[in-house]
């Protein structure tokens, strides 16, 4: 845990572990004069499950399915990110129409986070009706997903060298007729989002982080294109096949929680685009170039997830297990700069600042096993539980 | 575009390069002298040579640490890593979390691997308060075995 | 014995008590409905008992007193919290043209009573030495300040109209000639209703509890009975300033009574009564669903700069008309 000043001045109230603006656990220390913000510390690592570590004991496969929970929702990103690292220390590329099919899921992904972002957003300053309406837009992206992967989150879709399921005429078919109906919806929301005068009021000049903070505090993904960098790992590093697709990157200046708005929606229709193109150019042949025994070498595989850039260092040593994963979740790196323009503003203005870089506190905590040690007697492996549970519902009923 | 086809000339100084390798992923690796990377970042600083650390990693080869700083130059959609070995009984180097934003990075190493950045105050991050079983991410730390009692 | 009845069971406490529990559904449901959600379905038909369940399970559950709250406060306050409400609803006619309570002063009276909850409201706040209750306390005193002036403007509106301070005299004065809302009075039923709003801390002005920011105000450490007190408080707040509207800008419980006399004409008025407070319930759910919570400063920045302006403005154009 973080302590960065020891002695603090004035009130002091914590946001966090537990709040109704905080969607995971993570504590936010803030020390207030009347509603002003004086200073700012997060208090890291409740969400702990040490899958780094965990990494080091189990064989490339197995990874696939651990990494991919390290977040619910950007977990095609992670997943894919790892695939992709290990292809290239395999020297093998995935066939393209699993590329293909890599992009449709990615940027399906990107719709529904961007979706449950600005719902989150729109919850925070208390627009529930807002908040509803976007979700349920969501709630297509969702079903549809489900449709090709057979999960609503932790898609499991990707393999070493492919991915594990095809898309068939139907699912195809579904997908096109989606579509416009996703575009129009979107061209709803931003109708709202820019016409509402209680969203401008709340977001306009809000949370400002200028060019020169974010690139002095590594900001990444839609965090760092609201404040003018122009920078999008799908176009300066492509990766996949997103080479082979048309699409803009768009990137705002001003810098603030309305920006970020509008640049995520915007997104969104670029997506739309990207899935388009990836349909209608969907190469037939096989899915998945299978890949098994031991790899030798190290890379940083690289992609941009809905919340910036992913990266994993990946180090295998002649080896079924990796020798060392280390994982780089973008939050990690946009926390930095968001904490760094809360000084200074109102007490309302927390939830709406600390949601606006899209925080995912189970992709920033993820290092270490913390096995809880138990005293001998108080293990119980199922048959004791069952036993335990009997004579308590026998006591119960004899009172 | 692979990142190594470009040729872009890095404003660091040949003298403190030890050596240089490269990933699969074509990134270039370069190993400076021990403390020489806080003085070439100062030097970028100065320079006005806009840079973006992407993330910060240690590896743990069981007789030294090497500490790596994943750097971006974007201008010129360039990405090289710099490295530094670090002594296994004192790793020791110095900050650049006044430099950059690279504040929790440097303590999530120190927390997990015992490496003491000169100058940064943050060394816990992730763990427990008054975490006193070890560094866990140290290839020979084992995790508690069931028994053992809580204090 | 029938002011007992009159008192205790209609139109007092007990009916009282009936609008707070069926207003609040009600408001719940038309919300849901705009949220294209379904709202409370399962207490009762179509969770019409729902707030009734809500503050029955809310008043069994375990009761947590914090180290640092002042405990005599903390422990008895909340609930004495409906006692100004409740007394301020005996002026509300609602069955006749005549309240429970009439006399020349209603209007001071409720006023005066309104403040008393807020101030109520306040030392809730400070008691649990909570300090997001001391937030959502200052917050609360913010608004009672900033809103108090357009509340006492607009309401002046129909005693102005009516010339007099008394409901019953304003109810038959719109009875007689027309609504208040009908004219000159829509500028202030307006100020009024927004003011209402934030009485009601419903979004857009629930700056006191705002839940994503301070975890519910200065209710966050409440729990079990205490809390159950402070909900019926606010549910009895929401028919306070409901039939306040109606009583000031719509007639009250007044219609057409076709020669009607006796117990069938109080059971008319009952009816007008609810519908005419339905329709204020469907304008503030409206209202509360199309807006995003604002910030403190730019509330006291609009009620004193925008608000205040305009109803002493409404109450210079009644004057020259």
């Amino acid at each position: 845990m973080i302590k960065l000043s020891e002695k603090i001045q004035g009130k002091e109230i914590n946001i966090g572990p537990q709040h109704p603006a905080l969607k995971e656990p993570e504590t936010f220390r803030i020390v207030i004069e009347s509603e002003k913000i004086v200073d700012a510390i997060p208090i890291l690592g409740h969400t702990h499950r040490g899958i780094e570590k965990l990494c080091e004991s189990r064989n490339s496969d197995q990874n696939l399915y651990l990494i991919e929970r390290i977040c619910g929702i950007c977990s095609f990103s992670h997943q894919g990110n790892y695939a992709k690292g290990v292809e290239e220390i395999a020297g093998i590329e995935a066939p393209p129409r699993a590329n293909y099919i890599r992009v449709i899921v990615a940027e399906l992904e990107r719709l529904h986070s961007h979706l449950l972002w600005l719902g989150v957003l729109t919850h925070e300053i208390g627009f529930d009706t807002f908040y509803l309406l976007i979700w349920k837009d969501r709630e297509l992206i969702m079903d549809i997903l489900e449709t090709i992967t057979g999960n609503r989150v932790n898609y499991g879709v990707n393999a070493i060298g492919g991915v594990r399921n095809d898309l068939n005429e139907m699912m195809i078919k579904q997908l096109f007729s989606l579509l416009p109906i996703l575009e129009q919806r979107i061209q709803k929301i931003k109708k709202i989002a820019v016409n509402d005068k209680t969203i401008q009021a709340r977001c306009k000049n809000v949370g400002t982080i200028s060019k020169k903070l974010a690139e002095k505090t590594n900001a990444t993904g839609p965090t760092a294109r609201s404040s003018g960098i122009n920078w999008d790992l799908r176009r300066d590093n492509p990766y996949f096949v997103y080479e082979e697709i048309k699409f803009k990157v768009l990137y705002d200046t001003k810098g603030d929680v309305y920006s970020k708005i509008i640049l995520r929606l915007d997104e969104l229709f670029e997506s739309i685009s990207i899935i388009d193109q990836a349909l209608n150019n969907l190469p037939n042949g096989p899915i998945l170039s299978k890949i098994r025994g031991k790899f030798n070498g190290a890379t940083i595989s690289r992609i941009e997830a809905p919340r910036g850039e992913d990266l994993h260092y990946i180090d295998f040593r002649n080896d079924k297990i990796p020798y060392r994963i280390k994982v780089r979740a973008p939050t990690y790196a946009n926390l930095v700069s968001s904490m760094n323009v809360l000084v200074g503003h109102h007490i309302a203005d927390i939830p709406v600042i600390v949601a606006s870089c899209d925080p995912c506190f189970s992709c920033t905590d993820r290092t270490l096993v913390i096995d809880r040690d138990l005293d001998k007697q108080y293990i119980m492996n199922s048959n004791d539980l069952r036993n335990f549970a009997i004579k308590v519902y026998q006591e119960d009923e004899i009172l | 575009m692979k990142i190594s086809n470009i040729k872009y000339d890095l404003p660091i100084d040949e003298n403190v390069i030890i050596s240089k390798r490269n990933l699969v992923s074509g990134e270039q690796i370069i190993v400076l002298k021990p403390k020489m990377i806080r003085k070439t970042i100062e030097n970028w600083v100065k320079n006005n040579f806009s840079f973006h650390i992407s993330s910060l990693y240690v590896i743990d080869e069981i007789d030294r640490f090497e500490l790596f700083y994943y750097v971006i130059h974007r201008k010129s959609n360039l990405s090289f890593i710099l490295a530094e070995v670090l002594d296994y009984n004192n790793p020791t180097t110095q900050t650049i979390s006044d430099l950059s934003g690279t504040i929790f990075y440097e303590g999530e190493a120190t927390e997990m691997f015992g490496i003491n950045f000169e100058g940064n105050k943050v060394t816990e991050v992730f763990l427990p308060e008054n975490w006193n079983k070890g560094f866990p991410m140290r290839k020979g730390w084992e995790k508690s075995k069931k028994g053992d009692k809580i204090e | 014995m029938v002011v007992i009845f009159r008192v205790l069971i209609y139109p007092g406490i007990g009916f009282i008590l009936f609008l707070a529990f069926t207003y609040d559904w009600l408001y719940r449901k038309i919300l849901a409905k705009f949220q294209l959600r379904i709202g409370p379905q399962v207490a009762g038909h179509k969770g019409v008992l729902q707030s009734l369940a809500d503050f029955i399970k809310t008043s069994t559950k375990e009761e947590i007193i914090p180290d640092k709250s002042h405990k005599v406060i903390f422990e008895y306050l909340p609930i004495f919290s409906p006692l100004p409400l409740l007394l301020a609803l005996f002026f509300i006619p609602i069955n006749s043209e005549y309240a429970i309570i009439n006399n020349q002063g209603d209007l001071y009276a409720i006023l005066f009573l309104i403040s008393l909850f807020a101030a109520i409201q306040i030392t809730l706040g400070w008691a649990s030495g909570n300090n997001y209750a001391m937030i959502g306390a200052s917050r609360s005193g913010l608004q009672l300040v900033s809103f108090g002036i357009p509340l006492v403007f607009a309401s002046i509106t129909s005693v102005m109209l009516a010339g007099s301070f008394s409901f019953s005299d304003i109810v038959i004065y719109q009875r007689d000639n027309n609504w208040v809302i009908w004219g000159v009075g829509f500028l202030a039923f307006c100020i009024f209703l927004i003011t209402s709003l934030a009485e009601m801390e419903k979004v857009p002005f629930d700056t006191p509890e705002a839940e994503t920011e301070i975890a519910g105000g200065w209710t966050v450490e409440y729990s079990g009975r205490k809390y159950a007190f402070i909900i019926l408080s606010e549910l009895l707040k929401e028919v306070l300033m409901v039939g306040l509207t109606v009583t000031l800008f719509l007639g009250g419980p007044t219609g057409p009574t076709f020669g009607m006399d006796g117990i069938v004409k109080k059971i008319l008025f009952t009816i007008y009564f609810l519908l005419k407070s339905s329709a204020v319930i469907f304008i503030l759910s409206l209202l509360s669903a199309s807006l995003a919570r604002l910030k403190v400063s730019q509330i006291t920045e609009g009620t004193w700069s925008l608000l205040t302006p305009i109803s002493i403005m409404s109450v210079i154009l009644i004057i020259i008309i």
